[in-house]
């Protein structure tokens, strides 16, 4: 009976390591919408209200951990003290460093152009992020459960 | 104060500053020097002893335009931004042009900062010396000696004591301050626009008693204090010059006097009323 409880609790578990394992690419293309949902803001913000980039970022951009990323600007230092989640790969940071120690420092005909520019780059990132997103979620969670279940057996 | 500089050069500055800060200049490997009102006089001098970098200015600049520089860019277009406690920073740089008008001004070399003063009263003499009703006055002097001051004082007495609606047009957001300045209980600030179509707006819209806007320079402005006179409006407004003479000889100053005359003209040295006239020349003190 301990066994089968043991067994059950390790199908959970691994299940558990598989979505958790899946979750950082799902993270990681929640995290460019949000990105690309603010890069087009800011354009829509260049052509109406102008907000200065320390009062457009209190904005809500739809994802926790982005709008942390942008809480944690700190706009008197040179790299801005930017830090990304831990799901960011680290070629993927630096762009997305270069891009926010950017905006900002341009006239409002070459910030728009930049703009526009990066929302072709960022858009080919989140079609990449978006595949391996929706591959990864049910992947993780079979390999989880089926570790678990191999483990149920042996276990058995 | 001085918010927009890095924290060790205001640090510095306002550590050696005996007396008012008015004026400080940046300029690159240079000491920021500093003009200062102590004892009655203005002095001038180095304030710190490390010398600006290019990189220095352009931080001040990016604060200034609170990190976005498409925010201020129409101020910048026109050499100067000012902070948000109304502090005028003059830039001088390299100007680019796209055809004939000022595309931007890139490679900052040297800032001028301009640090107001808001002396609540200075103009009560004059009202009670001269008048109590509003009238058209022109207050001329050269730069930096007490005019907008002077200007902000008169209109918010005048809104203040006598209950008279009046309009601040603040083209550069000095009169206001960034908001720091009390301009009294009935007055309305337009900011940011040009004189000639403040004044334009305000009488149409507005319904001001007088319309108070410094330095009047041009023709379009000229039209303006036409229209606001035809309208019944009064105009207190300040001019660069240093005498009377020079008032006349200036085209577009001459332009403006032309369509419009002024019940009085006062004009201002080292922050005091120098002399008086009225709107035919004659000398009243």
């Amino acid at each position: 009976m301990l066994k089968i409880v043991i067994g059950i609790s390790v199908v959970f578990f691994t299940t558990f390591l598989g979505k958790k394992f899946s979750d950082k690419f799902v993270g990681r293309d929640k995290f460019m919408a949000a990105l690309i949902s603010f890069n087009n803001r800011l354009i829509t913000n260049l052509s109406f209200k102008r907000e200065s980039i320390p009062e457009f970022i209190v904005n809500d951009f739809g994802n926790d951990d982005f709008n942390s990323t942008l809480s944690g600007i700190d706009f008197t230092k040179d790299d801005l003290g930017l830090s990304f989640p831990d799901y960011i790969k680290k070629d993927d940071s630096k762009i997305f460093r270069d891009y926010f120690i950017a905006i900002g420092k341009q006239s409002e005909y070459a910030e728009n152009e930049y703009l526009r520019s990066m929302n072709d780059v960022f858009s080919e990132m989140k079609k990449k992020t978006s595949i391996e997103a929706e591959k990864a979620r049910p992947l993780g969670l079979k390999i989880g459960f089926s570790l678990g279940v191999i483990i149920f057996i042996i276990i058995l | 104060m001085l918010e927009f500089l890095p924290e060790d050069m205001r640090n510095e500055i306002l550590k050696r500053t005996r007396g008012t800060l008015t004026e400080l200049r940046i300029r690159q490997d240079r000491p920021v020097r500093a003009a200062e009102y102590f004892c009655g006089r203005i002095i001038k001098r180095e304030v710190t002893e490390k010398k600006a970098s290019r990189k220095d200015i352009e931080k001040i600049i990016l604060k200034l335009c609170d990190f976005s520089i498409y925010s201020k860019e129409t101020n910048i277009k026109n050499g100067y931004i000012t902070s948000k406690n109304g502090e005028r920073v003059g830039i001088c740089g390299t100007v680019v042009y796209d055809g004939e008008k000022v595309s931007t001004i890139k490679e900052f070399s040297s800032l001028v900062v301009r640090i107001p003063n808001d002396i609540s009263g200075c103009s009560v003499g004059f009202i009670s010396g001269f008048t109590e009703k509003p009238l058209n006055v022109l207050v001329v002097s050269p730069p930096y000696n007490g005019k907008t001051t002077f200007i902000r004082d008169l209109g918010r007495q005048y809104s203040d004591r006598f209950g008279i609606n009046a309009l601040f047009i603040d083209e550069r957001d000095e009169l206001t301050g960034g908001g720091a300045y009390y301009l009294g209980k009935n007055s309305d600030v337009m900011k940011y626009c040009d004189k000639a179509f403040g004044i334009r707006c305000g009488v149409r819209n507005l319904n001001p008693d007088v319309i108070v806007c410094d330095e009047i320079m041009s023709s379009a402005d000229a039209d303006a204090l036409k229209f606001a006179k035809e309208s019944g409006v009064k105009i207190i407004a300040s001019a660069h010059s240093d005498n009377l003479e020079n008032i006349i000889q200036k085209e577009e100053l001459s332009k403006i006097f032309k369509c419009f005359m002024f019940d009085i003209i006062l004009f201002l040295k080292d922050f005091s009323v120098s002399s008086v006239y009225d709107g035919k020349l004659n000398k009243l003190c």
